[in-house]
């Protein structure tokens, strides 16, 4: 009797991960479901372009679903999924950067805290950076990850990274210094 | 350790997490597996109907050869006059023999070698 409806959407993540691995591609959409937003908006702050971030996120998808059998501890999905990402987006970096020719940034206008404004500033603002350095931001910002673990996660020598941290965060704040004042909004949910 | 992040970026990096509607995106990603397995599957299919049609080709030359083998191997090399020493010598003096000699020989030659 196949499983309902419910079934795969109450599952805990490992037990999904293991179905998945065996070819059970109702439990694989579930997880796609669950980090689908997560991985695009880690891969719209590495590359600050939607439609480029969407097509990123959808690569990563396919590339965890062919290699999800050499995942060999389903407990650290999470943190596999993220290096595919990453990996995803330091191949598609490999290619000729459109945002290095890019015209010089400048904001968008009055510095209104709403999610969309907000996104398309904080992206435009981290085009700006240098791709090692922006990925280290998005690592501590948006990943939350302590300098630690982005310098074991991208093999750089933690002094580099901090290095990174400290002059993109130098430079985010300038660029987006109209934030600073900017009237408080509540988020939307 | 710790990382020290500026309170005002990191509270712009939370506002900027939104949730994108996934629905779309999902059936796009999980259409693409669909298809792939369908190409496997067909590609498989293909391989099979290949490899079948290859064996069914070579049956029959490879079933004359086996034949062929069958009526010489039991050649005798020399012919001999004595029914009971032709008899007791058939294994030896026959082509079948002589390969099998000719393998071991070999056999041997080539452990010496690499030894």
């Amino acid at each position: 009797m196949p499983p309902g409806p419910d079934y795969y959407s109450r599952s805990p993540e490992v037990l999904l991960v293991g179905l998945a691995r065996s070819g059970d591609r109702k439990a694989f959409e579930a997880l796609v479901n669950r980090r689908q937003a997560w991985i695009r908006n880690l891969l719209r702050r590495c590359c600050g372009d939607v439609t480029l971030a969407d097509d990123l996120a959808q690569q990563t998808f396919l590339q965890a679903w062919s290699n999800l059998p050499r995942l060999q501890r389903p407990s650290r999905f999470g943190a596999w999924l993220k290096r595919v990402a990453l990996n995803v987006w330091l191949q598609q970096r490999r290619k000729p950067d459109p945002l290095a020719e890019a015209v010089e940034w400048s904001p968008t206008g009055e510095a209104r805290r709403e999610p969309a404004a907000v996104a398309i500033d904080l992206d435009r603002a981290l085009a700006t950076l240098p791709e090692p350095v922006r990925l280290c931001i998005v690592l501590s910002y948006h990943e939350r990850m302590t300098h630690q673990e982005i310098a074991e996660f991208v093999g750089l020598p933690l002094g580099t990274v901090k290095s990174h941290i400290r002059r993109g965060s130098e430079r985010l704040r300038e660029r987006l210094s109209a934030y600073r004042d900017a009237p408080r909004i509540e988020e939307q949910p | 350790m710790t990382a020290d992040r500026d309170p005002m970026l990191q509270g712009l990096f939370d506002i900027a997490r939104r949730d994108p509607a996934g629905e779309q995106f999902v059936a796009r990603i999980m259409s693409d597996i669909n298809r792939r397995r369908r190409w496997t599957m067909f590609a498989r299919l293909f391989i099979g109907v290949v490899l079948l049609v290859g064996a069914w080709l070579v049956a029959v030359p490879v079933q004359d050869a086996v034949n062929l083998m069958i009526q010489i191997l039991p050649e005798s090399l020399i012919e001999l006059e004595h029914q009971r020493a032709a008899r007791v010598l058939a294994p030896l003096n026959s082509i079948a023999g002589l390969v099998a000699v000719g393998v071991l020989g070999l056999g041997l030659a080539l452990r010496k070698l690499l030894s």
